[in-house]
């Protein structure tokens, strides 16, 4: 059972969505194995994949090739198992596969889906666990359970990889109010649109039932958190108040270095700063610590009284659209939907 | 099985919460010799961590007290949650030794351990955060990315906050325990 199962392992294509899955799934046997890991919540997406493949690459700014699902060198021999767990960042990234196996033209019964649960939540937290699950992983997993439940491998049913090709299509549409319907409606086989949303919805701007704008919760959470005192992002980042509980909880879907990368947008935005940045006190080999960052007087008046107009903060492209772009004015209801201004 | 041990479980929660009332104040350990198991010594903070996922949720129950606080009621950290979790799991063992010489040897023993955890606990105040702060500070290789917009220090933080096995080794020379 256990040689069948290698055997089966070693002749397939695996697809891993995050590092530590990469290696472990390598360590269990398996030889041929394309790792396409990227963050896909935070950043421009694109439904055309060489267009999708240029934005990311422009958004992290990188040379790591951590995303190999478009490499030309990428030999898709049949099985392709995917392995994905119950973090919201993995579970885009499902859909992304699913859409890009299509393309290829693998058929749905070849690609068999290894869904992990998270492991349960420690019963004495250090600190409360947002609704969003973002830092499970197929590597929390012990060897067993992976072979195991590569034994009992199964495609989805066409209904079900449908759902998730079009789910990636309207993730990716510039218009994203199909989309935030699923999310909200729910979707058949896919229950992490409901948290996604929850945690999408906080890098829009917001208007009140009155009308005013009010910046992001999470642009609202870093400016809380900024103050007149020069503070190094690491400082941000462990605070210790609610907001910086509430911060640590969104970062653990962005990842830290999206820290950095907001901060940096704030620190170049606008003629008049909301956001001042000085260099640190250590090298750039202490990414957290080489800048350090202070709030105007003009981010205090942003945070408080809100925007005049949705440009007043940096733009950040999330889903197939952006947030506080003109040219895509979406703004965030109380009741969770999302309107043009 | 899990029933049993389900039913075992409640069974010690409920005998804790009793024991906790009867407690004075000046004592925050309590013998239940005679109670679950027999013998043995019960932390009386058990049952109350035990009864609330949320530590910061206050105590239901028996030990919801309104007028002065308990004394026994410890605050429910992760890693007094870890020795607690632990010692449960002991008691429940022991209680299901027929033996009643050995069952008391089992529970001191379950009562050493827990109090040597919980007094490591005290000494040791370094949060997931906290070791993050050392990570970060650590500079190379520690904090270089291993996903795009995520670090080895991020990572490890996730899975000490998710107390799950480090993912990657490295976390333990970047300053997690």
């Amino acid at each position: 059972m256990i040689m069948s199962n290698l055997r089966a392992l070693t002749s397939a294509t695996h697809v891993t969505l995050e590092a530590a899955t990469t290696e472990r799934i390598s360590t269990l046997g398996a030889t041929n194995v394309v790792r396409a890991s990227d963050r896909l919540i935070i950043g421009p997406n694109r439904r055309d994949a060489l267009e999708h493949a240029r934005a990311r690459k422009a958004w992290w700014n990188s040379s790591e090739e951590w995303d190999r699902l478009y490499s030309p060198e990428a030999c898709w021999e049949t099985p392709v198992v995917v392995w994905v767990s119950a973090s919201i960042v993995e579970r885009v990234n499902l859909w992304r596969v699913c859409s890009w196996l299509r393309h290829v033209g693998i058929a749905t019964r070849d690609v068999l889906v290894l869904e992990f649960d998270a492991t349960p939540r420690p019963q004495f937290p250090e600190e409360p666990f947002p609704s969003f699950e973002c830092t499970a992983s197929v590597a929390h997993h012990p060897d067993k359970v992976l072979l195991q439940r590569f034994a009992r491998a199964r495609p989805f049913s066409p209904e079900r990889y449908n759902r998730a090709v079009r789910l990636w299509s309207r993730y990716t549409d510039k218009d994203p109010s199909r989309f935030v319907s699923s999310c909200l409606r729910g979707v058949k086989g896919f229950p992490e649109l409901a948290p996604l949303w929850t945690f999408l919805s906080c890098l829009f701007p917001r208007r009140t039932p009155e009308g005013a704008l009010r910046l992001s919760r999470f642009d609202e959470l870093l400016l809380t958190i900024l103050s007149e005192e020069w503070q190094m992002p690491v400082d941000v980042f462990a605070h210790k108040s609610q907001a910086g509980v509430e911060l640590r909880q969104l970062l653990s879907c962005t990842g830290d270095g999206f820290l950095l990368d907001r901060l940096d947008q704030w620190a170049a935005h606008g003629s008049i700063l909301a956001v001042e940045r000085a260099p640190g006190p250590r090298s750039p080999d202490y990414p957290m610590m080489c800048s350090v960052y202070r709030l105007t007087e003009r981010g205090a008046q942003l945070r408080e009284t809100g925007l005049e107009q949705l440009t007043d903060a940096p733009a950040l492209p999330v889903a197939g659209t952006e947030a506080y772009a003109s040219g895509a004015p979406w703004v965030l209801l109380e009741d969770g939907r999302l309107v043009r201004l | 099985m899990r029933l049993i041990v389900g039913s075992s479980a409640a069974l010690l929660l409920v005998l804790l919460g009793i024991a906790c009332n009867t407690v004075s104040p000046d004592a925050c350990w309590i013998n239940t010799s005679g109670g679950f198991g027999g013998s043995g010594t019960i932390p009386i903070g058990a049952g109350v961590g035990a009864t609330s996922g949320d530590p910061l949720e206050p105590p239901r129950g028996s030990l919801d007290y309104s007028e002065a606080p308990n004394p026994c009621i410890m605050p429910a950290t992760p890693c007094n949650g870890k020795c607690l979790d632990a010692y449960e799991a002991s008691a429940i063992a022991c209680g299901k030794t027929e033996n009643e010489a050995q069952r008391k040897t089992c529970s001191d023993g379950a009562y050493a351990a827990y109090k040597s955890c919980a007094q490591n606990c005290q000494q040791m105040s370094n949060t997931c955060t906290d070791m993050y702060v050392a990570c970060t500070d650590k500079g190379m290789p520690c904090t270089r990315h291993i996903d795009h917009g995520n670090s080895l220090c991020s990572m490890c933080r996730e899975d000490c906050q998710a107390n799950v096995p480090y993912r990657f080794n490295e976390c333990y020379k970047c300053g997690f325990e």
